[in-house]
Order: structure tokens, then C-alpha cells, then sequence
């Protein structure tokens, strides 16, 4: 499926940097490097240093950083530490220098040629170009693989028995993003397809539905005539009750303004009564004041007596006193006209002659009278006003009925006659239509054909779709089951029976179809937990599965691939050794190389995997850190016998 | 000189004569200040369905509606010579020496109301309050003073001295209780519209019964 490209490391250069007493510089060779040293003498420190050299400052966990290099020196301040690391990818030789305090990248040169330019562009180009040499889609990703897949580091880290690492790791490496891409592409033109085809019989059902529509239309013109004759009938009808209608209104308002006349005639009657009455009752009212006057008596008689006494006598009639002061009093005030008792101005009525006294009654008899006719007039027009008043409320209704009548009857013709004149028009319509209906069908059988073209291409599309589905999953399932194969024959060579991977389904979020995950099965027992296998099973396993992989990407490739395992015999059973070593030399025999990290605890091992080698050759091989590293007391104790043993390894058969 | 200058004192003059009139013709007997105020008062609260008496003005007094322009009145009459005080006894009210005054009509006064009575508008007003009297004296005069406390429009009236509303035709409950009383009687009597005289019986035996209970107490 897809060609990733994995890297091969050719040389690496420390320098400058105080872990080491010397300056190193490496030449890996095809198969297996060894770099030995005690605890804490920098075995690790070189291989992340490698990593570090590969990768940079780059975020993929675990990460490294200058801070953790510098940390594990002394002399920090005069130093300007470089690692140089020489690999290839593919074809493509790269050579990186970097500065280990700082992380930047100082010198670059791809396929022998020195790149020139800013630390930061030299960083971009340098993941540019490995992004392209080996197919990963981003440099992250190459990242990930080199630190999970290739490095199988001192924290015993598995990806076997890690579903999300193991689902990762195979994802990138086989189901690449051009295949993804080419699958949605595909998948996005089916459904387009499908989208255009259902549109299309869409559309032609509307225009099926206008033409019946049309046709509908067509008929009921045909039959229209009788009703054009009908509603002309109608009109006319209505035309003569409005005029019926109009005359009565006509007559109302005849009648009413005749009558609002008579009631204003009539109330200026009253007006005029009223003011008579008014003018009536004055005249009454002198005349019986008049009567009155006449009637009662003028004077107090007691008043008399009081003044003849008083004025003949000088005596009050009331006490019976004779004073003549107050005689003298009265003479005065009677003389000026004024009360002899409180001396007022005395009310002087003007003597009226008989004859003007009986005319005076004779007046009062007439204006009584007049009075009562008034009185009886202003009543009579005062209910006739009333009559007035309730006839036009009672016409005013009825006109208001027949305004009300007429509006409708108005509304109801305007509506016939709009109908007239629609339906008068109508049969023009006639040839306006046939030519529609012609051209509708015509339309139909044309888009017919459209639509069985968007069919045509959307069942195109979906065969299409399903055939790339099928050939990825088939493509897939090859290469599992040659996986499978692969892993058995590296975990058989390390237990001395066979070991098999069992494959269940992973379905991947947005794929239609699954990606398998791994477990090993052992004596007829799938081990799906990694505590169901012993220590040394479960390492050696896992080098096993990492070693299937690397296998399988070789073999469509045929470009060797580095790997890192650190002190893999620390852990191993005496009794599996050989078979250990014989797993890597297998793995070796397909050009990798592979770098081992041992601190010279399993001397069986190293011979074992450094037998095919000859005397010279495996001096070339191992990166001796006893020499270059920094002892401790103990272990410069005991370098006699590390200088022994090595001397046994390296010396081999020999 | 003259009696009065105005016409409206010659109307109410004319009225307490009517009245003193009355009592002197149906023999009645004396008729006492206070009981004089009443009987005017009475004859006043019902007087808006015949329109035919003047305006006083009356103020609730500790012993019923009181009119200062009656009494003027009377006293004028009394100088003249139209009326006459019957008898005039001292009593004793609480501890203060006081007259009791009755009046009656003189015969210079029967002389006027004759002469007046020549006239049908004057006559008529005279019938109307003869027939009160009338009425009234069927009771007892001495019981004037509990039908005036039984009436509405003075009942209403809450304050010492406050006036009373008698003639204002709107405040005037006795005109509404005789709407109302003309108003269920109409469905009973179908002459009863035309009869005022069935009205006013009906009125006061409405006033009685307010004032005393069932029985309606006429001799």
C-alpha cells in the first residue's frame, strides 16, 4: 500500500561534550554496533543523543531537551557541545550537526550538499525534506516511529500489548494519507452523484405537476361558456336591486329633511312660547302684587293707636308712660315720613284709583288665560317634536340597512364582474396552452435522459468506491496475514515452538472498513494482557512484533532500517539466550543495523550476536565507553575484569 | 305706607294665613309656635308635586326644622291685626322662665284669605293645604311633632343648624318616597294616577307607621 521509508543510521560525532573524555565519532555498520559501558557512564545518554541528533526540539513524548544533556555534565560554561548525526532515508544521505545547548541545527547537508541559511529555516528544511523522503505526512509522525517503534529503550515500553500505540504505529506505516484521500475522494463522488441524480428526478416531477397543472386549465376553459352567460345574468340582477335600493334611500332622505325642517319650525315655536311665558309671568307678577296691595290692610292698626297717643298725648301705649320728648320725637318723624318708633324712611305705596284696580283684575283673568293656551301649545309641540325625533331615528336605521345592502350588493358585483371579464379572456388562453403543454413534454423527455445519465455516473461512482474499499481491505488483509507470518517465524525462533499473532477488528473512526490489532496466542491461548506471559516472553515478544514490522516495511521498500534495543539481555533467561541472540542475528541478516546498549552482564549474548563477525571486524563494532566514559572508583576497581571480559567478547572464538 | 314691597312676602304671608285658616276652619283649635313650624314644614315637603307654596328656609333645631322667616312672618301678621295670639302662658324650662304662644287667624285675617280665595290660582293652593291640615288634625296635632322626625328629608340631616333641603326637588327624599309609593299603588288602582288626595293619605300613613308601628292611629 503505502511506501513509508524509514531511516538508517551511518555514523554519529560527539563533540565537545564533557560526559566523554574524548570527542567521538561512530561508523555504524550494517548489523550489529554494541556500546558498552558501566552504569551512568552514558550508554543512554548516546542513544537519546542520537535520537536528540534526528529529531530536535520537536514535541513527541518522551522528549528531549538540552537541558537533560547539560545536565549530566560539569563543565557547562566553556563547551560548546555538538552531536553530528549521519543517516539516510531511501537514497537521500543527510548530515545534521547540532548544538546540543541550544538545540539548533548548525550544520545541514542533504546528499553531500551544505544547506545555508538561518538556524530556524535550516530546522524547516531539514523536517521539510525528511517529511519527503520518507512519506510520512508530517514530521511528527516520523518522530513518533523512531521513538516508539525503533527505539526499544531501557523503560521496557511496549507497543504489543498498547492498543492505541499498536492502532498508531500500523495506521502510519500501512494506511498512508493518500490512500485516505483517494478514498474520500471517491466516496464524496458517489454521493455528489447521487445528490445530482435524485435533483434531477426532482425537478422533472415538478414539471410533470405544472404540466398537469396546464392541462387542468385547458379543460376548464373548454367548459366555461354557460357560466360566462350566468354571471352576466347576475350582474344585471344586482344591478337592478342597487337601483331599487337607490331610489328608496332617495326617498328617506327626502323624508328625512322634511322632517328635520318640521322639528326645527317647531322648536323655534317653543323658543318663541317660552319667551312669551317668560314675558306672561312678569306682567302677572306685578299685576298680583298690585292685588295683594290692594288686599291686605296698609297700615297696623296697632301702629296707628301707638302714633295718635303719642302725638295727641305724649303717652306710650305700651308702658303706658307719658314723655314728652318722645312726643316731640314722633312729630318730628312723622312730619319727615318716618317710623316714630325706629325713625326708618316709611314704604309709601302709590295710591292705585279704583278703576285701575278693576282694570288690574281684569288683566290678571286675561294673562291666565293666555297663559294656560300657551302653556297647552308649548306642550302639544313638544310631543310632536318627540313623534319627530322617533320617526328619523327609525328612518335614519332603515338607511343605514339599505347602505349596508347596497355595499355588499356593490362588492358582489365587482367580484362577478372581474370573473366576467377573467373567464371572457380566457379562451384566448386556449393555443397560449396547447404551446406550453407541447413544450413541457418536450422538456420531460429531454431532462428523461439527464437523469438517466446522473444515474448512470452515480452507480459508476458507488461501484467505484466499493471496488478501492474492497482492493484496501484485500490489500490490507496481505499484508496482515503476512505480517502474521513474519512475527511467527521471529517469536518461534526465541521460544523453540511456534507463537502466532491473533488479528481482531479495530474499526477506525471515519474508514469503512477495520484495522486489526494483535495479540499473541501461545500454546493454543491468546495472551491479551501482558502480565499472561513472563518477563522475558513479554520483551522479547514485543522485539519480536517491532522486528515483523520493520520486516514487512523492508520488504516493499528493500531499504535496511536502525534500531535501538537497550541491554536487552539484562532480563533474559540464561536458558533462552541463544535464542535471543539467534531472533536479532536473523533480523540483522536483512541489512538493518541495530544498536545494543550492554553494560557487559551476558557475555554469552554478546558473543552470540557478534559470532558471525570476524576478530576485526567486531572491535569495529563496539563503541567501548570504559575508555572514553568517566569511572567511578569502584568500577576503575574493577576495570581489570571489565578489560577481561571484554577482551573474551571481542576476541570470540579466537 | 305698605305692609311689604315685594310679592314673594306677600306668597308667604298668604301661606301661614292659609294655614292659620285651616286650623281655624276644620277646629283644629290654637296652634302652638313650634307646632305652626312643623305643620309649614310638613305641607312644604310634599308641596313639589302641586308647586304651589314659596320657599323658607329651614335649620334642624334640638326640637325639629326651624324657620326664622315663618316666625317674622307671624309676628307681622299678628302687628296687622291678620292674626292673633290666643293665649300666652309662662313655664318653666330648665329653670328659665319662658311664654307658651298660641295663634289663631283674626277676623281682618279670614276677611284677607276670603278675598284672596276669589282668585282660582290662590284658591287652589288654599284647597291644598286645607286638605293637609285636614289630614294632619285626622292624626291629632299633637302628633306632628313624630310624623316631621319620621320624614326622610329631615332624618337625613345629621347636624345641628345645618340646613335641610326641603326645597331642592332632588334632595327632597319625601318627592322620591312619593314617586315610589305612586308607583306600586299604580299597578293596585287605575285611578290612582289623578288622585292626589290617595297619595297623600298613603304618605303620611307611611309617616306613621315609621313612627309608631302597625297601627296607623287615626280617630
Amino acid at each position: 500500500m503505502k511506501k513509508i521509508i524509514l531511516p538508517k543510521l551511518n555514523r554519529v560525532g560527539v563533540a565537545d561534550y564533557d560526559l566523554y573524555r574524548e570527542d567521538i565519532s561512530f561508523t555504524i555498520h550494517e548489523g550489529v554496533n554494541i556500546i558498552i559501558g558501566g552504569n551512568g557512564l552514558g550508554k543512554t545518554t548516546f542513544l537519546n543523543l542520537i535520537i536528540f541528533g534526528m529529531t530536535g526540539k520537536e514535541q513527541v513524548k518522551p522528549r528531549l531537551t538540552s537541558k537533560y544533556f547539560m545536565d549530566r555534565v560539569e563543565n557547562k560554561r566553556d563547551l560548546f557541545p555538538k552531536v553530528t548525526v549521519e543517516f539516510s532515508i531511501g537514497d537521500t544521505d543527510f548530515l545534521v550537526r547540532r548544538d546540543i545547548r541550544t538545540g539548533d541545527i548548525d550544520i545541514l547537508e542533504i546528499n553531500d550538499k551544505g544547506v545555508v541559511a538561518e538556524a530556524d529555516e535550516l530546522e524547516a528544511i531539514y523536517n521539510k525534506n525528511v517529511i519527503e523522503c520518507s512519506n510520512f505526512g508530517s514530521f511528527n509522525n516520523f518522530c513518533f516511529i523512531l521513538k516508539s517503534l525503533l527505539y526499544a529503550g531501557e523503560d521496557r515500553k511496549l507497543i504489543l500489548w498498547d492498543l492505541k500505540t499498536q492502532t498508531e504505529v500500523l495506521g502510519l506505516l500501512f494506511v498512508g494519507k493518500d490512500h485516505i484521500e483517494n478514498y474520500f475522494g471517491l466516496l464524496k463522488k458517489a454521493r455528489d452523484a447521487n445528490t445530482q441524480w435524485r435533483h434531477a428526478v426532482d425537478d422533472n416531477g415538478k414539471l410533470e405537476d405544472e404540466l398537469k397543472e396546464i392541462e387542468i386549465k385547458r379543460e376548464n376553459i373548454l367548459e366555461r361558456e354557460p357560466i360566462v352567460f350566468e354571471t352576466k345574468n347576475k350582474i344585471r340582477d344586482i344591478e337592478n336591486e342597487i337601483r331599487k335600493i337607490r331610489e328608496n334611500l332617495d326617498i328617506i332622505e327626502d323624508s328625512l329633511k322634511e322632517k328635520r325642517e318640521i322639528m326645527e319650525k317647531r322648536a323655534v315655536e317653543i323658543d318663541k312660547i317660552s319667551e312669551d311665558l317668560e314675558n306672561l309671568d312678569e306682567k302677572l307678577k306685578v299685576s298680583e302684587l298690585v292685588v295683594h296691595q290692594r288686599i291686605y290692610p296698609e297700615r297696623s292698626p296697632i301702629y296707628e293707636e301707638a302714633k295718635y297717643q303719642l302725638e295727641n298725648y305724649g303717652i306710650c301705649i305700651f308702658c303706658r308712660s307719658r314723655s314728652d320728648e318722645a312726643r316731640n320725637m314722633a312729630t318730628e318723624r312723622e312730619s319727615n315720613k318716618r317710623c316714630i318708633v325706629c325713625g326708618s324712611p316709611l314704604k309709601i305705596s302709590q295710591e292705585a284709583p279704583e278703576s285701575s284696580y278693576s282694570k288690574t283684575l281684569g288683566e290678571i283673568d286675561e294673562l291666565s288665560k293666555s297663559r294656560q293656551i300657551l302653556e297647552k301649545r308649548r306642550e302639544e309641540l313638544r310631543f310632536e317634536i318627540e313623534d319627530i325625533r322617533r320617526a328619523i331615528t327609525s328612518a335614519k336605521s332603515e338607511e343605514e340597512g339599505l347602505r349596508r345592502e347596497e355595499g355588499i350588493l356593490k362588492l358582489r358585483r365587482e367580484e362577478l364582474r372581474s370573473r366576467k371579464e377573467f373567464l371572457e379572456n380566457e379562451p384566448a388562453r386556449i393555443t397560449e396552452y396547447d404551446l406550453m403543454i407541447y413544450n413541457y413534454i418536450n422538456l420531460i423527455e429531454y431532462r428523461k435522459e439527464i437523469i438517466a445519465q446522473h444515474r448512470e455516473a452515480w452507480e459508476r461512482a458507488g461501484e467505484e468506491f466499493e471496488m478501492e474499499v474492497e482492493r484496501m481491505r484485500r490489500e490490507l488483509r496481505a499484508i496482515m496475514d503476512n505480517f502474521g507470518r513474519k512475527f511467527q517465524d521471529y517469536a518461534s525462533k526465541f521460544l523453540g515452538k511456534s507463537c502466532e499473532l491473533e488479528q481482531r477488528g479495530k474499526r477506525m473512526k471515519t474508514l469503512e472498513f477495520e484495522l486489526p490489532i494483535f495479540y499473541p496466542k501461545l500454546d493454543e491461548k491468546t495472551r491479551d494482557l501482558e502480565t499472561s506471559v513472563s518477563e522475558t516472553q513479554r520483551l522479547f515478544l514485543d522485539h519480536a512484533y517491532r522486528f515483523a514490522i520493520i520486516s514487512l516495511i523492508f520488504e516493499s521498500t528493500q531499504y535496511p532500517v536502525l534500531y535501538f534495543a537497550e541491554t536487552p539481555e539484562a532480563f533474559s533467561d540464561v536458558a533462552y539466550i541463544k535464542n535471543i541472540a539467534e531472533m536479532f542475528s536473523d533480523f540483522c541478516r536483512e541489512g538493518h543495523t541495530v544498536i545494543i546498549t550492554s553494560n557487559l552482564s551476558s557475555k554469552t549474548f554478546l558473543s552470540e550476536v557478534l559470532k558471525d563477525y570476524g576478530m576485526n571486524e567486531r572491535k569495529n563494532r563496539v563503541l567501548n565507553l570504559l575508555e572514553l566514559g568517566k569511572l567511578t572508583e569502584v568500577q576503575e576497581k574493577e576495570r581489570t575484569s571489565f578489560d577481561i571480559l571484554l577482551k573474551e567478547i571481542l576476541g570470540g572464538e579466537s | 305706607m305698605m305692609m311689604f314691597d315685594r310679592l314673594d312676602e306677600y306668597e308667604k304671608s298668604d301661606f301661614i294665613l292659609f294655614v292659620l285658616a285651616a286650623t281655624d276652619e276644620i277646629q283644629l283649635g290654637p296652634i302652638g309656635k313650634k307646632q305652626l313650624q312643623k305643620v309649614v314644614y310638613i305641607i312644604e315637603a310634599v308641596s313639589p308635586i302641586k308647586e304651589v307654596i314659596d320657599d323658607f328656609l329651614y335649620r334642624k333645631k334640638n326640637y325639629g326644622p326651624y324657620s326664622k322667616d315663618i316666625q317674622n312672618i307671624v309676628n307681622v301678621l299678628i302687628v296687622y291685626d291678620l292674626a292673633k295670639i290666643i293665649e300666652q302662658k309662662p313655664f318653666d324650662y330648665r329653670g328659665e322662665k319662658r311664654l307658651r304662644t298660641t295663634y289663631g287667624i283674626s277676623g281682618t285675617g279670614k276677611k284677607v284669605v276670603r278675598e284672596l280665595r276669589q282668585y282660582p290660582a290662590y284658591e287652589e293652593k288654599s284647597k291644598w293645604i286645607q286638605k293637609i291640615v285636614k289630614i294632619i288634625s285626622l292624626y291629632g296635632i299633637n302628633k306632628i311633632v313624630d310624623l316631621v322626625y319620621a320624614e326622610p328629608t329631615f332624618q337625613k340631616v345629621r347636624k345641628f343648624h345645618q340646613a335641610i333641603p326641603i326645597n331642592e326637588t332632588e334632595k327632597n327624599l319625601s318627592v322620591e318616597l312619593m314617586k315610589f309609593l305612586k308607583e306600586i299603588s299604580e299597578g293596585e288602582f287605575e285611578h290612582y294616577v289623578e288622585n292626589d288626595d290617595l297619595l297623600l293619605i298613603d304618605f303620611f300613613d307611611f309617616l306613621h307607621l315609621k313612627a309608631f308601628g302597625g297601627d296607623n292611629g287615626v280617630r
